[in-house]
């Protein structure tokens, strides 16, 4: 069986790693997705686009899990050495 | 906040235009959950809090009462919302407002499990023939702000079918093993991880993808339901699992099999599409009014590539 929950866990994993290694200054402000270029939105724009979406959640990923995410890559890392 | 040209011209009549008049309304729901779990709890703990507030009222009151205290309690408020941001802050608090008002009332997910056999039966036909719905209507039924169970409407999502689904698609897989002379009891376990699996991607893609196309004030589909559409696709694989034992021309296979996913995405798209954006609770008005029309087209178009071309691909993979 190639797929099942555990590689799910790993996708999960790797794709969560991969939105939380984004850097703010060199690469996201650079293509428009940092938090801090934000405009707060003028009178009759749309406050909830897409785009505002995807900054809040990196912004949100970034925050929160990325001490989690350090102790779970470790764990991983461990058992992947012994017994992987 | 920034400049609004409006707000000394028409702030101190009814203010229509005003953005600042609209804050109290949104406000105000937001406000309502967080008290009520509280209110409840106050008065299920009530011996144990009377016990806690005696000691605190006795120790001189609430801690921050020191002007000290406090001028550092509101440093540190501060700098942790600087440091998290406030937009990630305010949408935790909501987070968490919503969390706790969803396991006060978590005993809704047994609603989704009051089936009766015809429901059972109208819904499988129209799963496999979406084309011909008889009464052409997709919406569910709303009855005093809250949806009718599914025993009293068909269009209502269920739990019972998925799980029920699961199940048997995971016993015929294996059964089908069984008949081939290769049946090993490990892959029962095998077979539901990767199942498990499959469907818990699936509805990570649809949650995305719904999160972020809709404005999160305007209320959708819980993920509960959604776990009910993600679900319903084992009634097709299931159908394709026993249609490799019958003999049949090989071409005549493969075509029964596209057309029974080809109609499962119909009823998916239809039935997700329908009950989308329509339910509203008091403020109908407004929730109308902010649902864009572009919202709407790229839900469309999130949900054609979702239900016809993954769920195609998905199916094959699984089948």
């Amino acid at each position: 069986m190639i797929f099942g929950l555990g590689r799910l866990f790993y996708v999960i994993l790797l794709l969560i790693n991969a939105v939380a290694v984004l850097s703010e200054e060199r690469f996201l402000r650079r293509i428009g997705l940092g938090r801090s270029n934000d405009e707060t939105p003028v009178f009759g724009q749309d406050q909830n686009t897409t785009k505002s979406k995807v900054v809040q959640l990196i912004g949100a990923v970034q925050t929160l899990l990325r001490i989690p995410l350090i102790g779970i890559n470790v764990l991983v890392i461990i058992y992947e050495l012994l017994l992987g | 906040m920034s400049y609004n040209p409006y707000a000394y011209t028409t702030g101190e009549q009814n203010g229509v235009n005003d953005r600042f008049a609209h804050t109290p309304q949104h406000q105000q729901p937001m406000q309502m959950p967080r008290n009520t779990p509280m209110n409840s709890q106050a008065n299920v703990n009530a011996n144990m809090n009377a016990n806690v507030n005696a000691n605190t009222n006795g120790a001189g009151g609430f801690p921050f009462q020191d002007t000290r205290g406090s001028m550092a309690f509101q440093l540190g408020q501060s700098a942790f919302s600087n440091f998290i941001g406030q937009d990630n802050f305010n949408q935790f608090q909501e987070t968490v407002n919503k969390a706790t008002a969803n396991a006060a009332g978590s005993q809704q997910i047994s609603t989704y499990f009051q089936v009766s056999t015809r429901y059972v039966f109208n819904k499988l036909k129209l799963i496999l023939v979406p084309f011909i719905n008889g009464t052409k209507n997709w919406q569910r039924i709303m009855d005093s702000g809250n949806f009718l169970p599914p025993r009293d409407d068909v269009n209502s999502p269920d739990m019972y079918m998925p799980i029920m689904g699961l199940v048997t698609y995971i016993l015929i897989w294996n059964t089908q093993k069984g008949l081939q002379g290769s049946f090993n009891p490990e892959d029962l376990y095998y077979k539901l991880s990767s199942t498990l699996g499959f469907v818990g991607l699936d509805l990570l893609i649809l949650k995305l993808g719904l999160y972020l196309l809709i404005d999160s004030k305007i209320p959708s589909f819980s993920l509960v339901e959604l776990l009910c559409y993600v679900g319903y696709k084992f009634v097709p694989l299931i159908l394709a699992q026993l249609l490799t034992n019958v003999t049949m021309p090989f071409n005549l296979t493969i075509l029964i099999k596209f057309y029974l996913f080809i109609a499962f995405g119909v009823f998916l798209l239809r039935s997700v599409k329908f009950n989308l954006l329509g339910r509203s609770g008091a403020g109908e008005d407004d929730i109308h009014v902010s649902v864009s029309k572009t919202t709407v087209k790229k839900c469309n178009y999130f949900l054609f590539v979702y239900g016809f071309i993954w769920q195609n691909v998905l199916m094959w993979l699984m089948g």
